[in-house]
C-alpha cells in the first residue's frame, strides 16, 4: 500500500513538473515549376526558388519557460521521389524574436538531424522560409517530394 | 524495493527529458519543356546561283545570311527522347538544284543530353530529322551555342536551271517527342 501511494505520488508529480515540450507544424510548400520560367530557348531554369517567408509555421509549447528548447531539422525522402541534385534550405524569418537564437541564415536540410535554432518560453510561433537550389531541365520531369521533420527537446 | 528504485529512476528520467516532433512536406512539380529558337534571328537566308565569269566554268553559288544556330531547352520524363526535324513547309526548290542543310556538332555553354546531329540532309516537302536523341538539356543562348546550321545549294542538272527563276521557301524546324 505504501509503494502504491508512492507510485501515484510520482506519477502526479511527474505530470506536474515534467519539462514537457510540444511542436506543431503547419503549412507545406508546394511549387509548380513552369516552362515559362525559362526566359528564352537555350537557357536553363534560374535554378533557385524561394518560398513565402512564412510558408510553414512551427508552434512550440513548453511547460518550463526558462529552459532552452533545441529545434532539430532533417528530411526523409524516398529514392525515386527526390533527386540528389536538389538542395533544400531553410531559415526562420522572425528575426526580431528575442526568445530564439540562430537559424536566421539559410542552412541546408540533410538526411540527419541538425540543430536549426534554439528557443525558450512557453509559447512560440516561428515562421519558416524555404529555398530550393538545383532545379534544372536536366532533371527528369516528375513530382519531387520530401518530408521535413522538426524535433524539439529540452 | 529494487523495482521501486527502477520506477523512480524512470520517472526522474521522464521529468528531465522531453521531446516531440512533427513534420510537413515540400513538393516540386517539374513541367515538360520544349523550347526552340533560331539565332541570331529567323530572317531570310538568301542563296543565289550566279553565271560564271568565264565560259566553261561552273556556276557560282553566292550565299548570304546562310548560317543559323539552333538553341533549345528540353525537359523530359525519364526514358523519353526528342528530336528536331526540318521540312519545307511552303514552296518548291527550283529544278536542277538541291537545297541542303549541314548541321554541325553541338558546341556551347549548355549541358545535358543535347542529342546527335545528322550532318547533311537534302531538304524537301517531307519531314527529316536533323538532331536526334535529345533528353533533358539546354544548349546555351545566342550564336555559338547549340547546332550551327548552314544552308547550301547544289546543282545536280545544269540543263534544268532557269536563271530567271527564283523561289521563296518557308522552312519549319520542330522539336518533338519520339
Amino acid at each position: 500500500m505504501k509503494n502504491f501511494i508512492l507510485i501515484v505520488f510520482l506519477i502526479v508529480s511527474n505530470w506536474l513538473f515534467s519539462q514537457n515540450v510540444e511542436i506543431d507544424v503547419s503549412g507545406k510548400w508546394e511549387k509548380k515549376i513552369r516552362a515559362s520560367d525559362i526566359t528564352e530557348a537555350g537557357n536553363d531554369y534560374v535554378g533557385t526558388y524561394e518560398s513565402d517567408s512564412d510558408e510553414t509555421e512551427i508552434e512550440i509549447k513548453a511547460k518550463n519557460k526558462n529552459k532552452t528548447i533545441t529545434v532539430l531539422i532533417r528530411k526523409e525522402d524516398d529514392y525515386d521521389e527526390w533527386h540528389p541534385n536538389l538542395q533544400l534550405q531553410v531559415r526562420r524569418t522572425d528575426n526580431n524574436n528575442n526568445n530564439s537564437n540562430g537559424g536566421t541564415s539559410y542552412q541546408t536540410i540533410t538526411d540527419f538531424d541538425s540543430v536549426f535554432f534554439y528557443t525558450e518560453g512557453r509559447d512560440n510561433k516561428v515562421p519558416i522560409q524555404y529555398r530550393i537550389n538545383g532545379i534544372s531541365v536536366l532533371l527528369p520531369v516528375q513530382e519531387y517530394t520530401t518530408t521535413i521533420i522538426f524535433t524539439v527537446f529540452q | 524495493m529494487r523495482s521501486l528504485i527502477y520506477i523512480i529512476c524512470f520517472f526522474y528520467a521522464m521529468s528531465c527529458f522531453a521531446q516531440d516532433n512533427d513534420d510537413t512536406k515540400v513538393t516540386f512539380e517539374l513541367s515538360e519543356v520544349a523550347m526552340l529558337d533560331l539565332e541570331p534571328n529567323n530572317t531570310t537566308v538568301t542563296l543565289n546561283v550566279v553565271a560564271p565569269t568565264k565560259a566553261g566554268e561552273k556556276a557560282i553559288i553566292v550565299a548570304a545570311n546562310n548560317n543559323k544556330w539552333i538553341n533549345f531547352s528540353s525537359a523530359v520524363s525519364a526514358g523519353t527522347m526528342r528530336f528536331i526535324s526540318i521540312i519545307i513547309e511552303d514552296g518548291q526548290v527550283p529544278p536542277g538544284i538541291y537545297l541542303k542543310l549541314r548541321t554541325a556538332n553541338y558546341v556551347g555553354s549548355g549541358k545535358g543530353d543535347t542529342g546527335v546531329p545528322t550532318s547533311l540532309v537534302t531538304l524537301n516537302n517531307s519531314s527529316q530529322t536533323i538532331v536526334s536523341n535529345i533528353k533533358g538539356a539546354y544548349t546555351g543562348n545566342g550564336e555559338n551555342n547549340g547546332y550551327k546550321l548552314t544552308y547550301e545549294l547544289e546543282i545536280y542538272d545544269y540543263k534544268l536551271l532557269d536563271f530567271d527563276q527564283s523561289a521563296t521557301l518557308s522552312i519549319r524546324l520542330t522539336l518533338s517527342d519520339f
